[in-house]
């Protein structure tokens, strides 16, 4: 190991340190070094994140992302610093705070005097002569008119003085309004973060319910008790499935290669993530079609930390066919970027 | 090994520093150490916190012997080796005779677990819980702000400087904090697998094969 006061060499061997790319002495002489400097330790862990953080925002390129894919498959706990980070840049996109851009626009023109200046520079005396007449007239009208101006800016101030007794009253008013609004504030922040805590607690006991519910499902099959035909289930069940798309040309009129996919009949939804070509930006959105009627729209992509890009997408099962069934993924512009052909059974 | 015990735990915190609160210090800090350590030797982290602490009591117990250890830093890397081999050697054991569970292209499990929705409320959450304060919110979004490139530097020599903190506690400061938020957001994200991961391994028998 060969860490030293060079900066650059140091993040050399970092780098083969955390890509696990050191022999045992090498990486054993790390350990002891980091033991002993703290220094080196968290310029270690700070450069773990930065390569986390870096592979999130896809900027890692060539040599150095094929290093870190490779240390990913060696160390489980990177994958979820990587699924952390890509969370943690979502967010930091969030809160960003980008400052409006100011133009400056630089005004070549010309100032009121050269203007004039040049408007005079004619030929004709005569023309001259009467705009120079006109000016005059122009500044005389001008002079009685901020005279008046200056009489009615004095009776402003004389009027403003008076109301000044009642302005002080509304400024109070107003700061006591402030105060309220601001505890207003406070207190909705307050219940507005028990209400989220809330929501979390109900979708939790939800699944719980879901859980339960497909449990004792199960356990009735198994003991061949009586179905309660009386009693349907008071939560819809749902089934997940994972499409690829389907091969145009093949696969799309029932053929052999046609997935199938068997549901209950006590199914209420089907919930399916659909693989997405690779060439497809994480950063769009879709809209998704089933036998050619809208289901879903603006649906936004997701990314596995493996790289695979996928859609989610929940649809009432009674809207499904038995038999046959499309579902299309479209682009903005309504151009289909994948479809999935599958056959349904209802069992 | 024999357990540890409250003298040989105080030895170890004597060993370290005499003052109390530098010695609990750097108790802290030999044990980040070592949990980090682990876990780029591809430790998973619910592993790598038990083995710390296991590397942390043999060292108590030896002191509590009376041996003499001259570099206490350097004995615990040492035993932190022998430990991490050990557990290699028992998870080998552990997995003989294992039945291997057939892949599947799909694991609905993993997914929930990666899924991002899922993350991203964790770590909201987490945010609001293990960064109450202001000025480390604005430490954490501008420090690991990675769309600054190559201007990150000036970014956060920048940052620092608003911060008042000098870039090298400003280092220490960020990824102690990023440690405790993506544990509390690895905990949170376990938690709600475990309560929606029966309900899909159910739910996924219903549509046979996944491919």
């Amino acid at each position: 190991m060969t860490l030293t006061t060079d900066a650059q060499t140091n993040e050399l061997e970092i780098k083969r340190y955390l890509y696990d790319e050191m022999t045992d002495e090498e990486r054993a002489a790390v350990e002891e070094k980091l033991f002993e400097d703290d220094e080196l330790f968290f310029e270690i862990a700070d450069t773990e994140n930065r390569l986390v953080d870096l592979y999130a925002r896809e900027k890692l390129t060539g040599e150095e992302l094929k290093r870190f894919e490779r240390s990913l498959e060696k160390l489980p706990e990177r994958q979820a610093k990587v699924a952390n980070a890509v969370a943690l840049q979502a967010l930091i996109d969030e809160e960003r705070t980008t400052p409006a851009p100011v133009t400056v626009v630089v005004r070549t023109e010309q100032t009121f005097w050269q203007k004039l200046s040049e408007f005079f520079n004619i030929k004709s005396p005569a023309f001259g002569y009467a705009m120079t007449a006109l000016v005059v007239l122009f500044t005389l009208s001008s002079a009685l008119l901020l005279l008046d101006n200056r009489r009615k800016a004095d009776e402003l101030a004389r009027l403003q003085n008076e109301q000044n007794g009642n302005q002080n009253i509304w400024q109070q008013r107003e700061q006591k309004l402030q105060i309220e609004l601001a505890n207003l504030r406070e207190t909705f922040d307050r219940e507005n973060q028990t209400s989220s805590e809330l929501s979390e607690q109900l979708e939790n006991k939800q699944a719980r319910i879901e859980q339960l519910q497909l449990e004792l499902e199960r356990i009735r099959r198994e003991t061949n008790a009586a179905p309660i035909k009386t009693q349907p289930p008071s939560a819809p069940i749902i089934a997940s499935f994972f499409l690829l798309p389907s091969a145009s040309g093949r696969g799309g009129n029932g053929g052999a290669d046609t997935r199938q996919l068997t549901i209950e009949r006590a199914t209420k939804r089907i919930s399916m993530r659909l693989a997405l070509p690779k060439e497809i930006q994480s950063n769009e959105r879709f809209s998704v079609q089933l036998n050619e009627k809208v289901v879903a729209q603006n649906l936004p992509v997701r990314t596995s930390s493996g790289g695979q890009i996928s859609l989610q997408v929940s649809i009432p099962a009674e809207n499904f066919a038995a038999g046959l069934n499309k579902l299309a993924v479209f682009d903005k512009a309504s151009k289909e970027v994948s479809k999935y052909i599958f056959n349904i059974q209802k069992k | 090994v024999s357990a540890l015990t409250a003298t040989s735990f105080q030895l170890l915190l004597t060993s370290l520093d005499t003052v109390p609160a530098q010695a609990a210090e750097k108790y802290e800090l030999l044990r980040e150490k070592l949990v980090k350590c682990l876990a780029w030797k591809g430790c998973p982290e619910a592993d790598a916190d038990a083995l710390a602490d296991t590397v942390l009591d043999r060292v108590a117990v030896k002191l509590e012997k009376g041996e003499q250890i001259q570099n206490l830093k350097a004995y615990a890397c040492e035993v932190m080796r022998l430990v991490w081999l050990e557990h290699l050697r028992r998870r080998k054991e552990d997995a003989v005779g294992d039945d291997k569970i057939p892949e599947n292209f799909v694991e609905p499990e993993i997914e929930i677990l990666k899924d991002s929705d899922v993350r991203m409320r964790c770590l909201r959450k987490c945010l609001a819980e293990v960064v109450p304060d202001e000025s480390d919110r604005s430490l954490i979004v501008g420090y690991y702000d990675t769309e600054a490139g190559d201007k990150i530097k000036t970014v956060r020599k920048n940052l620092a400087e608003k911060l008042n903190l000098s870039a090298n506690t400003m280092k220490v400061k960020a990824c102690r904090i990023r440690d405790r938020l993506e544990k509390c957001i690895n905990e949170c994200v376990a938690r709600i697998a475990a309560v929606t991961k029966p309900a899909v391994s159910v739910t996924n028998t219903q549509g046979g094969d996944p491919r």
